[in-house]
């Protein structure tokens, strides 16, 4: 935006690792400390319903210099955090 | 250099906001405060209304150079099932009522804020921004409305010459976002209150 390289473009804002669902699961179930063994359960999806996402992001690098900064497990161990203390405030 | 960000009291919109005024910006902030956990800080002029109001709007747009246009009608993936008539008629007002402002006031730009979900239909991974070209449009309705979006970008470009940005953020994650279980519960905020249809960011 202020290099002004941006001007008439799109870009793909992301890190450019793909993650499964089930995958951010058991990181959640890990980060969370939880004490049952983690066991997962299907529901039936949405008919129309995006399958997949994984963006190219070397645009954004090459054109702008950016880059995601936090990875996932410091993202998640940052969110973890703050709703654990904002949970402890609330009760 | 003078900002107007909409929706700027959302879960990205308030992060925005936040950089903004870091970096020393004047920024106005319109919000309808749909969302339940929507704050109003210090440090920026606010203004609640819905954007869909084109004289307000209008009115907003003097004096600006730059408009983060993040407002929209949000919800869970639950919410974009059961409210897709809303979602695309309500967010096509708001994109017109905003970017002939823009084209009216001659911003210098207006930075978009899209979402991965125009790439619904993408079978080629990872996606370049140019497969949105190739690949058929979304067939959810809240896909099809931000791609609905980046057209107002790209018609409001050839026709009024009104610069753009456009970004597509993959699946935002973060603090002051509350998690919930948005299959069944339609929005994604737990036990808090449930937000109407009409939601918006």
């Amino acid at each position: 935006m202020e290099s002004g390289k941006g001007v008439n473009q799109d870009f793909n804002v992301s890190t450019s690792e793909p993650t499964r669902i089930i995958d951010l699961a058991r990181k959640l179930w890990k980060i969370l400390e939880q004490e049952k063994e983690f066991r997962a359960e299907n529901v039936k999806g949405f008919e129309f319903d995006i399958r997949k996402r994984i963006p190219d992001t070397s645009k954004m690098r090459n054109l702008l210099g950016w880059e995601a900064k936090t990875n996932l497990d410091e993202g998640l161990r940052e969110v973890t955090d703050w709703l654990r203390a904002k949970l402890q405030n609330e009760n | 250099m003078k900002f107007v960000v909409t929706g700027g009291c959302g879960f990205i919109g308030s992060e925005v906001v936040r950089q903004l005024i870091e970096r020393g910006y004047k920024v106005k902030v319109v919000d309808n405060l749909s969302k339940p956990e929507s704050m109003v800080k210090d440090g920026y002029e606010f203004h609640q209304f819905d954007l869909a109001d084109r004289q307000k709007t209008l009115d907003i747009f003097k004096g600006i150079d730059i408009c983060i246009n993040l407002a929209a009608k949000i919800g869970g993936i639950g919410y974009f099932h059961k409210y897709p008539a809303t979602i695309l008629s309500e967010n096509n007002k708001i994109y017109s009522s905003t970017f002939e402002a823009a084209a009216k006031r001659r911003i210098q730009r207006m930075v978009y804020i899209s979402s991965s979900m125009v790439f619904e239909s993408a079978t080629q991974f990872p996606s370049k921004e140019q497969d949105i070209l190739e690949i058929p449009p979304p067939l959810s309705a809240y896909g099809f409305s931000k791609l609905i979006g980046e057209q107002y970008c790209k018609a409001f470009n050839d026709e009024y010459g009104l610069d753009y940005s456009i970004c597509r953020p993959f699946n935002a994650y973060g603090v002051n976002e509350f998690p919930g279980d948005s299959r069944r519960d339609n929005q994604c905020y737990g036990k808090r209150e449930r937000s109407k249809p009409g939601l918006q960011r």
